[in-house]
């Protein structure tokens, strides 16, 4: 006996009500649910769908699906994490390194040419204003008209981590050092270009499993 | 786990300032004693730590398997698949099985697509190239406890 939509919707408003608010989750857990309050209608003809649902979502043990909402979160956060590292690596392989070479010198440049105080008030607006990029990202695509747990991490905390930093460094070091200044644009500028890389694969990935979340 | 790992850098902590009391007193049996101990207990975590699924159980080299035998499955399929094959001997949770899944899955050994079945989108699972050679090694593996399990029953019996 095959669910009908009505009773497929009770089981997404279902998940929803157990605090599992994200769609990739829920689909993966509506069908399992599905499929088996459908083998325990077959089985036992008089029994009805609230009924199977309820035995069905028994054999979740106590902890129902809080447990794996957890594991999955933790499983992504890990698995974020590693594929970041691979993209900062890769800015240091052929083609990418001549970028990453470039930038290293076009630092090196300013710092030789432009006036430290000009560089400083430069950057520091630039960071302003990538802060602010960054808030008004997070919060429109961690806001979706269906949650995905998988773009919970578009913009990994780093980006605002190191925005935070570096005006940190703006405001405090009154010394200029033109070693530190390199290297801390070239590590900052290197870490945020692993990050949009990240998060645009990440994008184009949610985008071909879950078109119905972009429309 | 992590709770388990700071409890087994204690322990390692604790048995090597025991050697260096026994070394400072010139207690060279115990001494000995401790360090067979000690590098018998070492033996014990790295083997725990390079699989610490062989102890904890063998889901995930059971859903490798499972994979393996057909081209893609669901996570209900599973569940039905191991019912079946052991005649209901062997029950997979299903609040085991997913953290399983999606473990493999962050591990790059498994991979997943999205399909439309009936009026419900569903999520299969299928071995990646990793994922195929992870299968081999850990179902080895697998087979070599089980066979000095059997082997180490088998003498005590005797």
């Amino acid at each position: 006996m095959k669910l009908n939509d009505k009773q497929i919707q009770a089981l997404f408003d279902f998940t929803k009500k157990k605090l599992v608010h994200f769609y990739d989750l829920q689909i993966e857990l509506v069908d399992h649910l599905a499929a088996s309050i459908e083998e325990e209608m077959e089985l036992d003809k008089k029994l009805k769908f609230e009924d199977a649902l309820e035995r069905v979502y028994r054999k979740f043990g106590i902890f129902g699906f809080s447990q794996i909402v957890q594991q999955k979160q933790k499983q992504l956060e890990r698995m974020h994490y590693k594929r970041w590292m691979k993209e900062v690596f890769s800015l240091f392989r052929w083609p990418q390194a001549l970028g990453s070479l470039t930038l290293l010198g076009s630092l090196y440049t300013l710092d030789k040419t432009v006036d430290p105080d000009y560089l400083r008030i430069g950057f520091g607006v630039i960071t302003i204003v990538f802060m602010i990029f960054n808030i008004i990202n997070i919060r429109k695509y961690r806001k979706p008209k269906k949650q995905l747990l998988i773009m919970q991490y578009y913009f990994p905390g780093i980006a605002s981590f190191w925005s935070y930093f570096y005006l940190q460094y703006l405001i405090n070091f009154y010394h200029y050092n033109s070693l530190f200044f390199i290297l801390i644009n070239f590590v900052g500028i290197i870490f945020l270009a692993a990050s949009y890389q990240l998060n645009e694969k990440l994008k184009s990935e949610a985008m071909r499993l879950y078109p119905e979340v972009f429309v | 786990m992590e709770f388990r790992s700071v409890k087994d850098t204690d322990r390692k902590r604790s048995l090597l300032a025991g050697i260096f009391t026994h070394l400072r007193h010139f207690e060279i049996h115990s001494f000995f004693c401790l360090l067979y101990q000690y590098l018998s207990d070492l033996c014990i975590f790295v083997v725990m730590k390079k699989n610490p699924d062989l102890i904890k159980g063998s889901l995930s080299t059971i859903i490798l398997e499972l994979l393996s035998q057909s081209k893609k499955m669901y996570g209900y399929e599973m569940v039905k698949k191991v019912k079946e094959h052991t005649g209901k001997k062997l029950q997979v949770t299903e609040g085991a099985l997913y953290p399983a899944l999606h473990k493999l899955e962050a591990d790059g050994l498994i991979e997943s697509t999205i399909e439309q079945i009936g009026n419900r989108p569903r999520k299969y699972y299928h071995l990646t190239q990793p994922g195929k050679k992870e299968r081999i090694i850990r179902k080895t593996e697998l087979e070599g406890f089980v066979n000095q399990l059997h082997a180490l029953f088998n003498f005590k019996l005797a």
